[in-house]
């Protein structure tokens, strides 16, 4: 269970790293655009992206979650991104928290994250499930 | 397949042995059926006893420290845990999908995804169960993923 546990973090690590250094790039190079980025942005990206993975595990590992316990849990994940994001950015000086545009700005870009690793894994899922019920039609024909 | 049924004297035990290059898929469920087509199960309901082939149990769910088997609309209670069954039923369609449920794969309509990395089955007779993440890699693997 251990490794089945790190698998899907390093999962979750991958796909917010890459999601998050996509973000970087736009926002550096075409909403916001800057001269030149500092090399220490390269560390602190998956510093925040292995804060964000752990937050993850907020969810039940292995019991099921009722409709509503598992929308309040997502509420709480959003919650805890936006307050992990804001908080390492405004302590790397990725936007200023005085600027009420900044703020806007990264807000947006964290819910464009989010929906965006949803969307990824919420693929996988349907890719697998179609896998699965290929061969659940195969295993009862042979049943 | 060549099938050649022999006799054999009274003191000896009913024997199937298989000829074979290799076990292949079609081959291993046929011996999984033979195994659970003759281990029948001890359930009851209303204080009365019944056998039933583990063929016919749609799911295990194990509630408040109580096992029930539940068939296509019956539902009987069973005296093992949830973990001796899992192991009774090791070489057949049964697979883990969760802390409080085995479930009849051969039972299974279809599979969709649910949140979170977790699927839900959908069962011949409509009802609808978890798998929970943890048990994911087991459906696969019972599956040939």
């Amino acid at each position: 269970m251990f490794k089945r546990k790190i698998k899907f973090l390093t999962n979750v690590f991958c796909t917010t790293t890459s999601c998050m250094l996509l973000a970087v790039a736009l926002l550096t190079t075409v909403i916001n655009p800057v001269e030149r980025v500092e090399s220490v942005l390269l560390w602190q990206i998956p510093g925040v992206a292995a804060l964000l993975t752990l937050v993850s595990l907020i969810y039940p590992w292995d019991r099921f979650m009722g409709k509503r316990e598992l929308a309040a849990r997502v509420a709480f994940h959003y919650i805890l991104i936006n307050v992990g994001v804001l908080g390492s950015g405004a302590l790397f000086d990725w936007y200023d928290p005085g600027n009420p545009g900044s703020v806007i700005t990264m807000l947006i870009t964290i819910a464009v994250v989010f929906a965006t690793v949803f969307g990824i894994n919420w693929s996988r899922s349907v890719k697998d499930a179609k896998q699965m019920n290929e061969k659940l039609r195969k295993y009862k024909k042979i049943c | 397949m060549k099938i050649t049924i022999q006799d054999r004297s009274p003191e000896e035990e009913d024997e199937i042995i298989i000829r074979c290059r290799s076990v292949d898929e079609h081959l291993l469920k046929l011996i999984y059926a033979l195994k659970a087509g003759r281990d029948r199960l001890t359930v009851s309901r209303e204080d009365k006893i019944f056998q039933v082939q583990p063929s016919d149990i749609f799911y295990f769910e194990a509630v408040d420290n109580k096992v029930f088997a539940c068939m296509e609309k019956e539902v009987y209670d069973v005296r093992y845990k949830l973990y001796e069954l899992e192991e009774r039923l090791k070489n057949t369609d049964f697979f883990r999908a969760s802390k409080s449920t085995v479930i009849n794969l051969a039972k299974v309509e279809n599979i969709c995804p649910a949140f979170n990395g977790r699927f839900e089955v959908c069962m011949e007779n409509g009802e609808k169960l978890m798998v929970s993440r943890q048990y994911v890699p087991h459906l696969k693997e019972k599956l040939g993923l």
